[in-house]
């Protein structure tokens, strides 16, 4: 027979999915918990405790290109403890004999000619393939969000944390908390995008993307959103003070045009009234 | 190795993985950078394994050796343990934050944690394993796992709530 401090140090391993309710070695103590009004309370209390701690750690999202890496064969880039056998390392690297050892020089070229090429084609991206890739991540249901956080602040602070834009000025309506949902950092030709998601009360589902303005050989213009349809889905651009901001709709464009002029009893959004809205925009930063 | 079989094996395994991997190291790189060499350890050992049931088991201790052999190689970081005293009792009454958690919350609490509670506990909420798989994983007895696990819980959850207050 135990008593109630045992059961409890044994009840605080039992986890509240099935995963242990068939283990013998908490049936003592579960059985005490339910002749124990006390304990039974606790215990539950405890349960919802693990249950939150556990939804939490199971949201963490991997990084989109880790399953890619891990197929492609890549060595990790950053490891730090490499065993290297005694003498004759060097020999192990590569061998003339080996094709393996050629082929995987080959992808090494390969890899480099990418890189640069990427690193060349910085500034010259084109803004329309960049819509159409932020477009396909805004319509991914799965790992929709890195983070589902609906304070500005703390959202902010964890792309700062991820190394990716967080100085908003963002439009009136998709400021403060409101309808923030969560956040998430996208890979885009080695350049970090930001990604901040919203419910809105009257427009529904939106996402916005900010990227550097540096990126790009055709940004939009500054402070005069361009209304356009990507894959099916209406989508608003514009760049301001260094950085490019395209905003996408999972319902109609109207819905972005009301965004853009929340604060206007005008009923007919125009670039002129859209400029002046703009020009009211509130600056977050990290500090 | 046969390549679906290893592209299977990536994909039932590699989120659970990581997300395992990212409580026991300090950042994401690292993270992945332990996942990958899971992997690649996998993909060299991997056919020596018998039993095919044992395919998570095993890539969690390899994955989890790596971690502590990376850390034997690191001395000059200093250990920092936040620790209860012996015997302390159970809190009668506990108290559960009034917000709901989230992952990058909970991932930083647990960071603070001593790697000794740090393994058993991730290990403990990624809900992937048996008691059982769990001390096979970290390589101790099952009593000494449910009792950091015990212990442990009652460190994240002090951090969690200070974090909130």
């Amino acid at each position: 027979m135990i008593d109630r401090k045992e059961a409890k140090l044994i009840l605080q391993s039992c986890r509240p999915s099935d995963q242990d309710a068939g283990d013998p070695q908490f049936a003592a103590a579960l059985a005490l918990a339910k002749s124990d009004p006390e304990l039974e309370a606790w215990f539950a209390e405890q349960q919802k405790f693990d249950a939150q701690v556990r939804d939490a750690v199971q949201s963490l999202p991997a990084p989109l290109d880790l399953k890619a890496a891990i197929l492609a064969g890549e060595n990790p880039p950053r490891q730090k403890s490499i065993e290297l056998p005694a003498s004759a390392w060097w020999q192990n690297l590569f061998s003339f004999r080996s094709p393996i050892s050629w082929v995987t020089a080959a992808a090494v070229c390969l890899l480099l000619g990418a890189v640069l090429f990427w690193q060349s084609s910085i500034g010259n991206a084109r803004f329309a393939d960049y819509s159409a890739q932020m477009v396909s991540a805004a319509v991914n249901d799965k790992n929709h969000v890195d983070v589902g956080n609906s304070d500005m602040k703390q959202v902010v602070a964890w792309l700062g944390e991820h190394q990716s834009e967080n100085k908003f000025v963002l439009p009136v309506a998709l400021n403060g908390d409101s309808g923030l949902m969560g956040c998430r950092v996208l890979d885009w030709h080695g350049q970090k995008i930001s990604m901040l998601c919203y419910g809105l009360k009257n427009s529904g589902h939106v996402d916005l993307f900010v990227a550097d303005v540096k990126i790009f050989s055709d940004a939009p213009p500054v402070d005069q959103p361009q209304f356009a349809s990507r894959g099916g889905m209406p989508t608003a651009s514009w760049s301001h003070d260094g950085q490019v901001y395209l905003l996408v709709g999972h319902s109609s464009g109207r819905d972005l045009e009301k965004i853009l002029q929340s604060n206007t009893a005008s009923n007919r959004p125009t670039q002129a009234v859209i400029a002046s809205l703009l020009a009211e925009l509130v600056y977050i930063s990290k500090n | 190795m046969d390549e679906t079989l290893f592209e299977n094996v990536v994909n039932s395994h590699y989120e659970p993985l990581y997300r395992f991997a990212l409580s026991l190291a300090r950042n994401e790189p690292d993270a992945g950078d332990l996942v990958q060499q899971t992997f690649c350890r996998w993909a060299t050992h991997g056919g020596q394994l018998r039993d095919k049931s044992k395919v998570k088991s095993w890539l969690f201790t390899t994955l989890h050796r790596e971690f502590l052999g990376q850390r034997r190689h690191e001395e000059k970081f200093q250990k920092v343990e936040i620790s209860t005293e012996d015997g302390e009792e159970l809190a009668a009454e506990s108290v559960l934050p009034e917000r709901q958690l989230d992952g990058v919350g909970v991932l930083s609490a647990l960071r603070r944690l001593d790697e000794t509670y740090r393994a058993p506990l991730a290990l403990f909420y990624l809900d992937e394993h048996s008691y059982r798989d769990i001390a096979e994983i970290l390589e101790v007895p099952i009593g000494t796992v449910m009792s950091r696990i015990s212990r442990g819980k009652e460190l994240l959850r002090k951090l969690i709530l200070e974090k909130q207050a």
